[in-house]
């Protein structure tokens, strides 16, 4: 008797996991969209209490700190401001040429701003979930950036928290180009902080340190963010393609807050 | 009752995992596994039975706090309570080391699991087994601290 109880218990720790991941995916989702909805609150005190912890052991880092950074301040913001004359100028002469050539502006329909309030192990996958949802205006595929680094696409959305595919995970995939000579390729998470992008032209013009941005031919993902720099090509001796390693231009492990954007993605979704 | 507070405490250490602790990887970039360490230490205090329960609640909460699909670590830590209680039955559990050894042997199933799962479900995967065994021994040099903290909660 106690011997078929073990066997059933046994039966049961296997066959209840292996059962759920063969559950229809839209199970899975819901299942998944209960457990952030119930957590979501428990991880924002948690949030807030990690950025009080951090914030008071930064501040007496930074006070040691300070004395220099004031003085390359200082001499950082004189170049910026005679950069930002040029930019202006810049800026003008760019709005003057676009209307020259009809190009259509980037629009973004809706933007967000948004806390990580949660992130996985890292150890198989990317992942973060933000303190935005469904009632935030937040929707399934809209892009999440980092000032102008791209950082993923928002994949799970929950009532008031939604979980962010970052770009290093191994399911992401995103249309790219080389900024420098507009060398076309899709670009893959590689984890480890890595990515890397795939399907370049055998004789890609591509070299280490080479800027790549989005390329606005993945839904959701307007173009032109930036994605990283090249760390080295790989060329194979035989084959179509090269590759190379991208670092992100986004630093994934200290990441806090970041913007969710809709890239017409509601439009094309209603048409 | 006890079954209660092990539904708590697993989900307590999700939360506090995702929301907390993996934001300071140990050398920039090793998450120590608590829910792995937990499942271990419960299989070999309370039996596999509970420790099978904590692995597949924990593993559920992990999967769902992540882009793994639903089941996936639920799986794997439900096997390291099996394991971790089959092997118990023939070795002195409660001293330290064999705790300890426990650990690393579960963190390498763990890791081992998901390898497959991410062979199987994912293309282009790349992992490195000398992280695999850096993170595995990471896990059982902070075991003992967990295992103290775990039995101060006093479960049963």
């Amino acid at each position: 008797m106690i011997r078929v109880r073990r066997v059933v218990a046994v039966a049961i720790i296997i066959v209840i996991p292996l059962s759920v991941l063969l559950l229809p995916s839209f199970l899975k989702e819901n299942a998944e969209i209960l457990f952030l909805n119930t957590f979501s609150p428990v991880m924002k005190v948690s949030r807030v209490m990690r950025s009080g912890t951090d914030r008071f052991f930064r501040g007496i880092i930074d006070l040691f700190k300070a004395k220099d950074e004031n003085r390359r301040l200082l001499l950082e913001n004189r170049k910026l401001s005679t950069e930002n004359l040029h930019l202006k100028e810049a800026q003008k002469e760019n709005a003057r040429l676009h209307r020259l050539l009809s190009f259509d502006e980037t629009k973004v329909e809706f933007s967000t701003p948004a806390r990580i309030v949660g992130r996985d192990s890292g150890r198989w996958y990317h992942t973060v979930l933000i303190d935005k949802g469904f009632s935030n205006g937040v929707r399934e595929g809209m892009c999440v950036v980092s000032g102008a680094d791209l950082v993923g696409k928002v994949i799970q959305i929950g009532n008031k928290v939604s979980k962010v595919l970052l770009i290093i995970d191994h399911h992401s995939r995103v249309g790219a180009i080389v900024q420098r000579s507009r060398e076309n390729g899709v670009l893959e998470g590689r984890s480890q902080l890595l990515c890397r992008l795939n399907y370049l032209s055998r004789n890609a013009d591509i070299k280490e340190g080479d800027l790549i941005i989005s390329s606005g031919l993945t839904q959701g993902f307007p173009k032109g963010l930036a994605i990283g720099n090249v760390m080295n090509v790989h060329k194979e001796k035989y084959g179509l393609y090269s590759y190379a390693d991208i670092k992100p231009a986004v630093d994934f492990g200290k990441i806090e807050e970041v913007l969710v954007i809709d890239h017409g993605l509601e439009k094309s979704e209603s048409l | 009752m006890i079954t209660l507070k092990i539904t708590i405490l697993m989900a307590f250490i999700a939360v506090l995992q995702s929301a907390i602790l993996n934001f300071y990887p140990l050398f920039g970039k090793h998450t120590i596994d608590f829910i792995c360490i937990t499942v271990v230490f419960l299989s070999l205090k309370y039996g596999w039975r509970r420790g099978g329960y904590a692995g597949i609640l924990g593993g559920f909460f992990e999967d769902s706090f992540s882009s793994a699909v639903l089941g996936c670590n639920a799986f794997s830590y439900g096997i390291v309570a099996l394991f971790t209680g089959i092997v118990s039955t023939v070795l002195y559990r409660e001293h330290l080391s064999t705790r300890m050894m426990m650990v690393f042997a579960g963190s390498l199933v763990v890791y081992g699991i998901n390898m497959v799962f991410q062979l199987l479900l994912t293309s282009g995967v790349t992992f490195s087994t000398s992280e695999v065994f850096q993170s595995a021994i990471l896990n059982t040099a902070i075991s003992p601290f967990v295992f103290y903290v775990i039995e101060k909660i006093r479960i049963d």
